[in-house]
């Protein structure tokens, strides 16, 4: 046994991955990947790494229990899945960010303080922002700019509910479930960014779609996930995220049963997938935590296979939107095998992990009715936009009409990565035993009993009809969904351009006012006698190019507005940021 | 019996959730493709493609 960090592992390939050729890069992420798995399975009982900063001050950067120990395996498990996907699909910014990205989120799982996990954070908001960046359309820099705004505020607000519960209680992380005060409530704010509780979940479907399509495997595995591992270790019980979570469960689904874009699609179903984790935490019961934790795990490898397989599609025709694609099940077999049992399993379909692991979550929540009525809802939501929307209209129905998808082959590096984690998905469902032996708290839940079996049949028999009955309305259509950040896409953009220009507008007005004046004063000065003349008026220049003398027009001086702009506002946030602390205080 | 029961419960639900995202939702929230893109001229934060 040691205390070696597999955070550290993964971080270090990764900076290894910027240096080396192409032709060893992928090799290195896979062994990197795969010697941090190693070293998450050799962990001891109690293992400890720490450092000292100065006296009196140590941090443990590694800290190991049973709930970061499962998260930890199933991060080093994806991380090397992920690393088979993406064999020579990355660039060299995107290969390094992807592992160090990976390597910082293990970081925040094994974080003993409050310094080690804000570090890693924001290790991880930075590193996931080159991923997304990497993408290089202009639209994924555009998507990865808000996406490192949102996280960029939701590290600070960590920072700053951080920062003051190190000076009330010390470095250590503790429980923070009824503790109340400006410290836990900015605490779930930044958690709950990172997390994609809605409204503030624009960054999921508003990224992800954007990245390539191994980096989507990355972030759909990570930042969400830890932000649940940070929920359940600081927040479990605390009861107004039950109906949060469950109203998030509901709003994922019904956002991807319109959304057209597959991978947009699928992020929404992050957003639906979360909230059932969140809403079973929130309960606080031993049961709860261990189905948020253990769907959390399983959601990491069914998601992870089904944006393997969204990327696949992509790759083979260049397409993402649904109603560009269609019949693809006998072109694309093991994509679409790969598809239709990670879909399945996200579903809760008997003998496939997503029903052993929403069997607790379901348990959990018997003790409140709505959300456990609206987390079956979302479930019947999952259905319909997953496993019946997409397998029907993407792969085993029959295209649109003048719909010829032209398809490439996909490389073997894809298929044995989809292929390995669909296998994962089977054999963690059927072995449901082997599934509750990771759970933190030890539950275990008996899912294969007749009568829980027919639920989930009934359901989905009684889905299914009305998918079959309402198939042309079912069929997606070229739009987009606005979404929570139509607020700052489309109203809080124009609302700055205006600012904007007023604030230009404005200091034109005095520009040009000053240099008249000052051209004014120049003419008195030379000829003082012409201000007694009789009937002189005064001196004005020519023309306003002439009175504005070299400075040119003012059109082109943006950026003196923008940057008096920013001042004012940063102005206006310190203010308010000294207002706040000293009523803290 | 469960089997019936929840047929129904999948029934009525799915029901739901199409009549509120399908109908409710789309008609609210759907716009042409390029709705962002054309939202802002030169100055302003989005696409001008």
């Amino acid at each position: 046994m040691h205390n070696l960090h597999p955070g550290m592992i993964l971080i270090l390939t990764g900076l290894l991955c910027f240096v080396l050729p192409e032709r060893v890069r992928s090799v290195t992420a896979a062994a990197g990947s795969a010697a941090a798995l190693a070293a998450v399975l050799l962990l001891g009982d109690d293992p400890s790494l720490t450092y000292e900063v100065t006296q009196g001050l140590t941090l443990q950067l590694l800290h190991a229990d049973r709930l970061s120990f499962l998260f930890g395996l199933i991060f080093c498990v994806i991380a090397v899945i992920a690393a088979i996907y993406s064999r020579g699909e990355e660039s060299r910014w995107e290969k390094g960010a992807s592992l160090i990205y990976a390597g910082s989120s293990l970081g925040v799982i094994f974080a003993g303080d409050w310094i080690s996990l804000i570090c890693f954070w924001e290790a991880m908001a930075v590193s996931s922002w080159i991923v997304v960046w990497s993408g290089k359309t202009r639209s994924a820099v555009r998507a990865s700019y808000r996406y490192l705004v949102m996280h960029l505020a939701g590290g600070n607000l960590l920072l700053a509910g951080g920062a003051l519960l190190c000076i009330h209680r010390g470095i250590q992380l503790e429980l923070l479930t009824g503790s109340g005060g400006a410290a836990f409530w900015l605490i779930l704010a930044g958690v709950c960014i990172n997390a994609g509780v809605p409204p503030l979940h624009t960054w999921i479907p508003d990224a992800y779609p954007e990245s390539t399509v191994s980096g989507t495997v990355f972030l759909g595995s990570y930042t969400t996930k830890t932000a649940v591992y940070i929920l359940i270790r600081l927040f479990a019980g605390t009861e107004e995220l039950v109906m949060l979570g469950a109203v998030m469960a509901v709003f994922g689904a019904c956002m991807a049963l319109i959304e057209n874009d597959l991978r947009r699609l699928l992020s929404y179903h992050i957003v639906s997938q979360i909230g059932m984790m969140v809403a079973a935490l929130g309960t606080g019961s031993a049961v709860g935590m261990d189905g948020a934790a253990l769907h959390s795990a399983f959601n990491i490898l069914y998601k992870g296979v089904l944006l393997m397989a969204a990327g696949a599609v992509i790759r083979a025709t260049g397409k993402r939107k649904i109603t560009e694609l269609g019949g693809l099940g006998k072109k694309m077999p093991v994509t679409a095998i790969c598809f239709l049992i990670a879909s399945l399993s996200i579903a809760g379909v008997p003998f496939l992990n997503g029903f052993v692991s929403k069997a607790l979550i379901m348990e959990s929540l018997h003790h409140y009715q709505a959300a456990y009525w609206l987390v079956m809802l979302a479930g019947v939501g999952t259905w319909l936009s997953i496993t019946m929307k997409i397998n029907y209209f993407v792969f085993w129905g029959k295209k649109y009409a003048g719909n010829s998808t032209v398809c490439e082959g996909v490389p073997l590096s894809m298929n044995v990565a989809m292929a390995a984690a669909a296998l994962l998905c089977v054999a963690t469902g059927i072995f449901a035993d082997f599934s509750y032996g990771f759970t933190p708290n030890g539950t275990i839940g008996h899912p294969f009993t007749s009568a829980h079996i027919l639920e989930y049949v009934g359901l989905f028999v009684g889905a299914t009809v009305p998918f079959v009955l309402f198939l042309p309305k079912m069929a997606p259509h070229d739009r987009i969904t606005l979404d929570f950040d139509w607020f700052y896409r489309r109203w809080l953009a124009e609302g700055l351009t205006k600012l904007s220009l007023s604030v230009n507008g404005l200091f034109g007005f005095f520009e040009q006012h000053w240099n008249r004046f000052t051209y004014m004063t120049g003419q008195i000065i030379k000829q003082p006698a012409r201000l007694f003349e009789r009937g002189t008026v005064l001196p004005v220049a020519e023309s306003d190019d002439e009175a504005e003398g070299d400075t040119g027009a003012f059109e082109g001086d943006m950026p003196v507005g923008a940057f008096m702009q920013v001042f004012v506002i940063f102005c206006v946030v310190a203010f308010l940021l000294i207002m706040a602390l000293e009523r803290l205080e | 019996m469960i089997l019936l029961k929840y047929i129904l419960v999948g029934l009525v639900g799915s029901v739901i959730l199409i009549f509120l995202a399908k109908v409710t939702m789309a008609g609210l929230l759907q716009r042409d493709c390029g709705y962002y893109s054309d939202s802002l001229d030169d100055e302003g934060g989005e696409e001008n493609a």
